[in-house]
């Protein structure tokens, strides 16, 4: 190959890498032309090629206006990358699969890994609880025999005044003007499909002055737990678990809702970070538990459960 | 615009706020490229997020004297794009499920910047090739299936599109006398 036709090959390569992308033999051509010193000059010259592209590409879109509208759900998975959800994770979906969203942790909710959640200790306790919704129910309710029914209320848009953050654990959250979790929970509580139920609480002594709801979108798989009152809990004793019961799993095993503090003032919107899809949820219920959570609940601490109609 | 007064300066750097603000300006940009790239509504989803995902990561390295913000961002797309296209084995034959863009859409929307003018001075093969990369999102199979040409006339068509729209957006005498002969 000569030189001409080395500089015309190194051409048609950088233009396939910023138009077509290249494959490894390829790449490793260019890098090679690129190197040579004949080569040096227009290197340099074409080294924007790929800005160039997108610039043309982002041409287009400026131009037609029609195509500005971002879907709802996107916006708001979108937003949980914005806050840093999915940092580390730019490949694939994991267990949510493809297409789903994954959920914004907001700072609170502990997000994976944790030595005490292995799949070996998922056995008795929740064989114990009903093969159907009602039964859970009932099975909830025996270890805390006062539990009243949840009150679920009319799906629809809210004037809920948005709520001060407990969470002392996450400050970036507060200075976060553009979609705090009070915005994201307003804004799914404006979509169709969103379900709103209050929480009905136990005899449990956190949950004496507790109310607030949760707020579910099936769709997204996304939602919201809203607490005011909830007793403070620290961390370094004892945290809060949510649990969702889905009618299209086995009753047994409720997916695991996330791990979860209050602080102080007793007041918080959590966003719930369910481990797998839920289908359909029956029941949410929230438990204390030790320290990171567990794999399976003793029930021991019952505080809140709330039944969407839907 | 400044590097400091750039929104993506300010997400790169950890700006909250202008993380989150990313999303308003840029989330329909990634949207639309997506669709154009993805084989599915799911699949362009799953892309945007992808997308994203890099954009932030990259946001620091954004320099206004190099290019616009928005096509800062469509390059970082068009990246990711173009890997996702290329680790699917086999790509459904309609690129999205949105319509697709043809050439005289294009030419009607097309009519008012830098990118716009030289677009509109780029000989047409070279325009059209260009036109069903960039804005189609499709690859060189497709545009040879779709105008008959052979796989390495689109890819030469494509690199003499490219290279010289770089010519035309620049401000060197050649590139101004090649869109003068264009367009006489």
């Amino acid at each position: 190959m000569n030189a001409e036709q080395r500089k015309e090959r190194f051409e048609q390569l950088a233009a396939d890498a910023a138009l077509f992308g290249l494959d490894a033999d390829e790449a490793r051509e260019l890098t090679e032309l690129r190197a040579l010193p004949e080569l040096a000059e227009i290197a340099e010259s074409l080294a924007d090629l790929d800005l160039l592209a997108g610039e043309i590409a982002a041409e287009a879109f400026v131009a037609d206006a029609s195509e500005q509208e971002l879907p709802e759900s996107l916006r708001l998975a979108l937003a949980d990358v914005a806050r840093g959800e999915r940092e580390g994770d730019d490949r694939g979906h994991g267990e949510r699969g493809r297409g789903a969203l994954r959920p914004i942790s907001g700072g609170r909710v502990d997000g994976d890994a944790d030595t005490e959640r292995g799949g070996a200790a998922r056995a008795l306790p929740w064989l114990l609880a009903a093969a159907a919704i009602v039964v859970a129910v009932v099975g909830w309710s025996r270890q805390s025999p006062d539990v009243p029914v949840a009150n679920p209320t009319p799906t629809g848009p809210t004037a809920d005044p948005p709520l001060a953050s407990a969470d002392a654990a996450s400050p970036a959250l507060a200075s976060v003007d553009a979609a705090t979790p009070s915005s994201e929970r307003e804004r799914l509580l404006a979509l169709a499909g969103t379900t709103r139920t209050e929480w009905s609480k136990t005899k449990d002594e956190a949950a004496r002055s507790a109310s607030g709801d949760v707020v579910w979108h099936s769709g997204l798989q996304r939602g919201f737990m809203r607490f005011k009152g909830l007793a403070h809990n620290d961390p370094t004793q004892t945290q809060y678990q949510l649990w969702i019961f889905d009618a299209e799993r086995d009753e047994r095993y409720p997916v695991d809702g996330g791990v979860f503090d209050v602080g102080p003032d007793g007041e918080v919107i959590v966003p719930i970070s369910a481990k797998l899809d839920v289908r359909k949820a029956k029941l949410f219920a929230v438990t204390v538990e030790k320290p990171g959570g567990v794999v399976v609940s003793k029930r021991e601490r019952i505080v809140l459960t709330a039944a969407p109609t839907s | 615009m400044t590097t400091q007064d750039a929104l993506l300066t300010r997400a790169g750097h950890g700006d909250a706020a202008a993380r989150q603000a990313c999303v308003e300006r840029f989330g329909p940009l990634v949207w639309a490229l997506a669709r154009r790239h993805t084989p599915s509504r799911a699949d362009a989803e799953d892309a945007a997020q992808e997308i994203f995902v890099d954009l932030l990561r990259s946001a620091d390295r954004f320099d206004p004297a190099r290019s616009t913000e928005n096509g800062f961002v469509a390059m970082i797309a068009r990246r990711r794009l173009i890997d996702l296209a290329r680790r699917r084995a086999v790509r459904a034959v309609e690129p999205s499920d949105a319509e697709p863009s043809s050439s005289a859409q294009l030419d009607e929307r097309v009519d008012a910047s830098k990118a716009a003018r030289m677009l509109a001075a780029l000989p047409e093969r070279e325009r059209s090739v260009l036109s069903m990369i960039t804005f189609e999102g499709l690859s060189q199979q497709e545009i040879a299936d779709r105008t008959g040409m052979p796989l390495g006339t689109v890819k030469t068509f494509a690199r003499r599109a490219l290279l010289l729209a770089r010519e035309l957006m620049s401000d060197a005498p050649r590139a101004r006398d090649v869109a003068t002969e264009v367009e006489s």
